[in-house]
């Protein structure tokens, strides 16, 4: 039942609007893929092409080898075997919760759609509510029989657009985990929708990040995060200290001290220090700290340095902490220093 | 407040106390005659003609809405809009209107006899709308918005990703109708079709029109033409009877509603464009009922009252029922919303079950048709007339005659009675849209409940209250059975001149008054339009629409 995905140049636009723009990707049978951006990036509207809930301007869709819309081709959304669950999970309310399920079960025979529509329910451990009514739910529940109804029909690929983000924090870690587990055991093929960069590192296989209609990059979580291709995407991953430089012969030279910068042509830069990269010690650049934050697992430090015109965020392990006001001399991990050309800059 | 609002709903249900003490009385011996004679035929026509119509307009609206949302067509838009224009026209000025363009001698037959080059009166098999059959079709034409508004604000704002996600399940284009959207519509076509059957129950002058006998038109010849007030007041109790088992009907229809979605974000799902055949079936289907309930009726007046006046002039008396009719409408406007507010803003304040309790039975008065209101009236006026009578007899020593029946009081009072409910609905909705910490602010920066009230619930209350001041204006203009039995001697209304020239057949008399009322009738139409061409504002709103009350709440 698991089927890889190709998206081969999509286009699709709304009046003089450019949601997603020469847009290829694939996706591998069993893997699962996230579509990060930031609202309005064109993910969602995507995630709905695949669907068939849009039809494309141009471009086209394959499942398991078999095109969903192409030129001259449109699958309408009921005959492409694709689940899809939806951010408000749209459960309806005049079903109950065994009838939801079995909504999309109605080709098979009443007593065989019984039958699975019970065991979906069983899976996500809410079969004792088979007879309640969605709204009689909260929220986290909702959300597995939102799964299992999606599920049900054994789709090729499980679509989910911002499946978390409607239950409050503590909820959606274990919902989230949960639903992570049935979809491996499932073996489905996903494509989540999210904006949230942790979320996606925590569930994807590969992550494609979208920016203005466009694919960014795509790669594993930690491809992302320690290699990130542009300043855009190294900024969505991480809260980073940006500080100008210039690039000469491969080095970029900066206030805090000089950097390597390789495949760097000569000119303006920005140096990004991810924060916990900085660290006090008795060598280093000169610094005053200005105030000190604890959150539990670590403390956040910031601390202004002559010749920057913004205070540098630093990341410690807790304990030991300097007072704030305390001259102390500051150090910067080369594995944390990511160096990109100014932005307007080629 | 809670005490007041209390004493309020008592004198808005107090005519249906009045109805049972009048029926009590006993009809002097004509019982038996009405129980043989009248009631059986009466209250057979009725049945028929609710069970009619109620069929005709939860097709005629449900398939519109449907057609509206689902697919796309050339004029899609402007017939959103339009479909709501045969909400201006009262029954009785559609049944006048088709009566005489359907007339043997009337345009539609003239036309016909030479396009197929026929003479003669009353040699075509054109079935006469002079009959149940017609006046079922007649009154279907302009009740059916009241289904089709709120089912398609239903299909707009909820069912959007319901749809989708059944079609993600395999479910088709007719599934979907048959298995989502048409189970979800339910309580809005539930909602629509009783206001439609209690404007059927209430109506006199179409049924009467196309000869018709239903409970309201047995109620009113019994009373004016029998003088038999008892009588009346015991058919009325039938007609009664019937409104409550609608009511009944209507919450059974709706029960389990609390299921409201949480869809927060609800796109449209994407409707399909219409060609060829379908687009043509498409363009009839949504064109006719504009036709039929406004475009036709509509020329058709604009056509008799120009030829009136390019004879006759304008009708003298037409300034003195323009005057007469906008008086009583805006006292009886005024009063409704005094009214209805009062009710309302106890439930806010109070918070109290016994204020709630008073708000729904003060609210009852909508599904009480006219013409049991009026009878129940009549015998508290009756006392209370003659206890005045007599106290400024004695106070001033001159006889002072009927005061409130001959002032057009009770008139008054029978229209905040009957449309209470919708200045009611217009202001509770107006109110849940305001943050109970509203209250909480103005009373922490030291403001009074009442200065909270002048200067923070008033203030933002302005646009509900006006919306809602139109709309029972206009349904007071329109108002024809109470009208007919409450006004002063010999004090003619738009709608009850009207009445009487239909009655005397001298149709194009009545053509100028018709007119106006439908002209006059098109303002909440054209509020009514343009909100909903402001799906945004519809989508910010957080409570799902009942036509009138988001109408009110909405509005700029």
């Amino acid at each position: 039942m698991t089927a890889r995905l190709e998206i081969r140049d999509v286009h699709q636009s709304f009046g003089a609007v450019v949601a997603v723009e020469a847009l290829s990707l694939t996706v591998e049978p069993g893997e699962i893929v996230c579509l990060l951006g930031q609202s309005g990036c064109g993910k969602t509207t995507l995630l709905r092409v695949v669907a068939g809930l849009e039809s494309p301007d141009r471009g086209s869709v394959l499942l398991g080898g078999r095109a969903l819309v192409g030129p001259g081709l449109f699958l309408p959304p009921e005959q492409r075997g694709v689940g899809m669950v939806f951010q408000d999970y749209a459960l309806f309310p005049h079903l109950t919760i065994l009838e939801n399920i079995r909504f999309g079960l109605s080709r098979l025979d009443p007593a065989k759609a019984q039958a699975t529509a019970l065991q979906a329910l069983e899976r996500v451990g809410l079969a004792h509510a088979a007879n309640d009514y969605p709204h009689t739910l909260s929220g986290g529940q909702q959300q597995r029989v939102a799964l299992a109804r999606a599920l049900a029909p054994r789709p090729g690929l499980l679509l989910m657009d911002e499946p978390f983000s409607n239950l409050d924090q503590r909820l959606r870690e274990r919902v989230r985990g949960q639903t992570m587990e049935l979809l491996r055991e499932n073996g489905a093929t996903g494509l989540v929708v999210t904006h949230d960069p942790v979320e996606a590192m925590l569930i994807a296989d590969r992550i494609a990040l979208m920016q203005q209609g466009r694919l960014v990059q795509m790669g594993a979580p930690e491809d992302l995060y320690e290699r990130p291709g542009t300043l855009f995407a190294a900024r969505y991953f991480c809260d980073l200290n940006e500080i100008p430089g210039v690039v000469r012969s491969a080095r970029a030279s900066t206030a805090l001290g000089d950097f390597d910068a390789p495949g760097l042509t000569d000119g303006p830069c920005v140096v990004c220090i991810r924060p916990q990269a900085l660290s006090f010690g008795a060598q280093g650049r000169e610094a005053v700290t200005i105030n000190r934050r604890f959150i539990g697992e670590a403390q956040l430090i910031a601390c202004a340095v002559e010749g920057l015109a913004a205070p540098l965020e630093a990341r410690l392990p807790p304990g030991g902490a300097p007072v704030a006001g305390g001259s102390v001399r500051l150090s910067v991990a080369a594995s944390g220093v990511l160096v990109f050309p100014a932005p307007g800059r080629g | 407040m809670l005490l007041a609002s209390c004493l309020l709903a008592c004198a808005l249900v107090a005519p249906v106390a009045g109805l049972v003490a009048i029926a009590a009385e006993g009809s002097g011996g004509a019982w038996p005659h009405l129980l043989n004679y009248v009631l059986p035929g009466a209250v057979r026509d009725t049945l028929i003609l609710l069970t009619g119509v109620g069929c005709l307009v939860i097709a005629m609206g449900t398939g519109l809405a449907w057609l509206m949302t689902a697919y796309e067509f050339p004029g899609r838009r402007i017939f959103e809009w339009a479909l709501l224009l045969p909400l201006a026209v009262p029954t009785y000025i559609i049944a006048y209107a088709w009566l005489d363009l359907l007339h043997p001698v009337g345009p539609v037959q003239d036309a016909l006899r030479a396009l197929l080059g026929v003479t003669g009166a009353g040699v075509l098999p054109v079935p006469d709308v002079r009959s149940m059959g017609g006046c079922i079709l007649l009154l279907s034409f302009v009740l059916y918005p009241y289904v089709f508004m709120p089912t398609r604000a239903l299909f707009l704002m909820q069912a959007g990703g319901l749809l989708e996600a059944a079609r993600m399940l395999g479910a088709g284009r007719r599934g979907v109708f048959f298995r989502v959207a048409l189970p979800l519509a339910r309580p809005a076509i539930a909602l629509g079709a009783s206001l439609a059957l209690m404007e059927t129950l209430n109506d006199i002058g179409a049924s009467e029109f196309l000869g018709v006998r239903t409970l309201s038109v047995s109620i009113y010849a019994t009373w004016v033409n029998r003088s038999n007030l008892p009588g009346a007041a015991q058919i009325a109790l039938a007609l009664m009877a019937l409104a409550v088992a609608l009511i009944l009907i209507e919450r059974w229809a709706r029960r389990r509603q609390r299921y409201v979605s949480q869809t927060q974000r609800a796109p449209r799902a994407r409707p399909v464009r219409l060609k060829g055949w379908a687009l043509a079936g498409a363009l009839t289907a949504a064109s006719l009922p504009v036709l039929i309930g406004f475009v036709f009726p509509a020329l058709y007046l604009v056509a008799q009252a120009w030829r009136r006046i390019a004879f006759a002039g304008l009708p003298h008396d037409l300034g003195e029922q323009i005057r007469n009719t906008v008086t009583l409408s805006a006292f009886g406007t005024l009063a409704a919303l005094c009214a209805g507010f009062m009710l309302a803003y106890a439930v806010r304040i109070t918070r109290a079950p016994l204020a709630a309790a008073s708000l729904r039975v003060g609210s009852l008065g909508y599904a009480i048709p006219g013409t049991v209101l009026a009878i129940g009236l009549l015998p508290g006026l009756m006392e209370l007339d003659g206890a005045l009578a007599d106290a400024i007899d004695w106070a001033l020593g001159g006889t002072a005659g009927l005061i409130l029946s001959g002032s057009g009081a009770a008139l008054v009072y029978a229209y905040a009675t009957r449309f209470v409910a919708i200045s009611a609905g217009g202001v509770e909705a107006g109110l849940s849209k305001l943050s109970p910490s509203l209250d909480c602010a103005a009373r922490a920066l030291g403001e009074t409940a009442g200065g909270a009230l002048r200067r923070v619930h008033l203030p933002l209350l302005r646009p509900a209250l006006g919306a809602a001041a139109l709309l029972v204006f206009v349904d007071c203009m329109k108002e024809l059975p109470m009208t007919l039995l409450l006004r002063p001697l010999n004090y003619e209304t738009l709608a009850t001149h009207l009445y009487g020239e239909a009655a005397r057949g001298t149709y194009e008399d009545g053509a100028v008054a018709a007119l106006c009322i439908v002209l006059v009738g098109l303002a909440p139409v054209i509020l009514l339009g343009r909100l909903s061409r402001r799906p945004s504002l519809a989508h910010a709103a957080p409570n799902p629409p009942a036509p009138i009350p988001s109408a009110v709440a909405a509005s700029p």
